[in-house]
């Protein structure tokens, strides 16, 4: 509600400026954004996970998060006395080694209220990294990535999504 | 004074839509005054919210069977919170929680052909489900389960009351095949306790927090016993038939305690 009002006010001194047709043109964008939230709540994040080499004994495990729009996926982080799991698992075997833990870009940072603490997430496009050593020429790397994401609307329940990564020579 | 109708006419639009959303405001509170006061023989509408302490998209629409059951003189309004437990985990828990609940969310999806769960979500009479915070769609769908009608041939009864050991029993004169008959333990208003953060002891309030499902086959006559959690609430037992194939809810009634 508030947000919409901002928007409308926002409408107004624009369309002090402008002519009328950019006025009639905001104005059907604005109803269509608003249309468009109650739309996204079947949005699912999509994953995409790929090794890069950095050199022939180490490379980095990329896990990309593409996430719908109008929704957010939790950060790395987040307290363990919140409700929410986000975490990386890899499945260990003699061709790698972990390097480190994994990593991730500053996140967007907000206050939950009904939470009472900070909760940190992501919109629109996160990538993950882990480096690790490569130990053999052949192998593979099994992982599972556990993820939550919620729109302003709902949430959904927290998601494993499981990869496997060929190691090549 | 050219200039004086180019503001006008700016100002038209923006002031149209703020109109338009409150002319909106102002009939979702007329539609929720028309279910509270209505009270035709052979409609009910049962209401089961999924949700959670842990989910914060849920409050408004813990707010919303709030304004429900808030002096609601609609004895046919059934209104139950289940609070589902995918969101507990070690550090956090949801002491309502119950992974029945969880189970049972999930049999509405195969019976709905969802492709997901989500929280808050509202079921009505076990058939058309939405966003639990979508006022408008919620007060829709509750009147429309009230113009339909049913056969009433549930009897609920309160057999035994002994501190915190409760036994009722219903009749049932239905003829319907293949259904259940589920008996939900409902405590009326609860309050949690945000258990970490800056917030920690601040409480959270709800409203027909389901503690306790238990779902048999339907007979002519049958019992079922409950230990209530403490006797210092308000507790209502609420009895509905709900076919097992489709989980459309035919009957319903309940009994305050």
């Amino acid at each position: 509600m508030i947000k919409k009002f901002i928007a409308a006010v926002a409408l107004t001194v624009v369309a002090l400026t402008t002519t009328r047709l950019a006025i009639l043109v905001m104005t059907v964008f604005m109803v269509i954004c608003g249309h468009a939230k109650g739309q996204t709540s079947t949005g699912q994040i999509t994953w995409e996970c790929t090794l890069k080499r950095k050199s022939p004994d180490e490379g980095e495990i990329l896990m990309k998060a593409r996430i719908a729009p109008g929704w957010h996926m939790y950060a790395l982080g987040n307290s363990p006395n919140s409700p929410i799991k986000t975490n990386f698992k890899f499945k260990p075997d003699s061709s790698y080694q972990l390097l480190g833990t994994v990593t991730q870009p500053t996140p967007l940072s907000k206050f939950e209220k009904q939470l009472g603490m900070p909760v940190t997430y992501f919109e629109n496009e996160v990538e993950f990294g882990q480096r690790i050593k490569l130990k053999g020429k052949n192998g593979t790397i099994r992982g599972t990535i556990q993820f939550m994401q919620c729109s302003d609307q709902v949430c959904l329940p927290p998601q494993d999504f499981g990869f496997a990564l060929k190691i090549l020579n | 004074m050219k200039s004086i109708k180019e503001i006008l006419y700016c100002l038209s639009l923006p002031l149209a839509i703020l109109l338009i959303m409150a002319f909106k405001g102002f009939a979702d509170d007329k539609k929720l005054a028309n279910i509270k006061n209505h009270n035709a023989d052979k409609s009910f509408a049962v209401v089961e919210l999924f949700t959670s302490e842990g989910c914060w998209s849920c409050p408004p629409a813990d707010e919303l069977i709030a304004k429900l059951e808030k002096d609601n003189q609609n004895k046919k309004l059934f209104i139950m919170a289940l609070h589902v437990d995918y969101w507990d985990h070690q550090g956090w828990k949801d002491r309502f929680s119950n992974s029945k609940f969880t189970e049972r969310q999930k049999q509405y999806a195969t019976w709905m052909n969802l492709s997901t769960l989500y929280t808050p979500q509202m079921v009505i009479n076990g058939k058309t489900e939405m966003v639990g915070s979508e006022t408008g769609k919620v007060l829709q769908g509750i009147q429309s389960a009230m113009l339909e009608t049913h056969p009433e041939n549930l009897r609920l009864n309160v057999e035994q009351k002994e501190e915190k050991n409760i036994r009722v029993s219903y009749i049932s004169t239905s003829n319907a095949k293949n259904t259940d008959i589920l008996v939900a333990l409902v405590q009326k208003h609860a309050s949690s306790q945000v258990s970490a953060g800056e917030n920690a002891g601040k409480a959270l309030s709800h409203v027909q927090v389901v503690r306790e499902l238990q779902s048999r086959s339907i007979k002519a006559h049958d019992s079922f016993s409950f230990r209530l959690p403490d006797t210092k609430n308000q507790w209502e037992i609420i009895a509905f038939e709900q076919a097992k194939k489709s989980g459309e809810i035919i009957d319903a009634t309940s009994i305050e305690l």
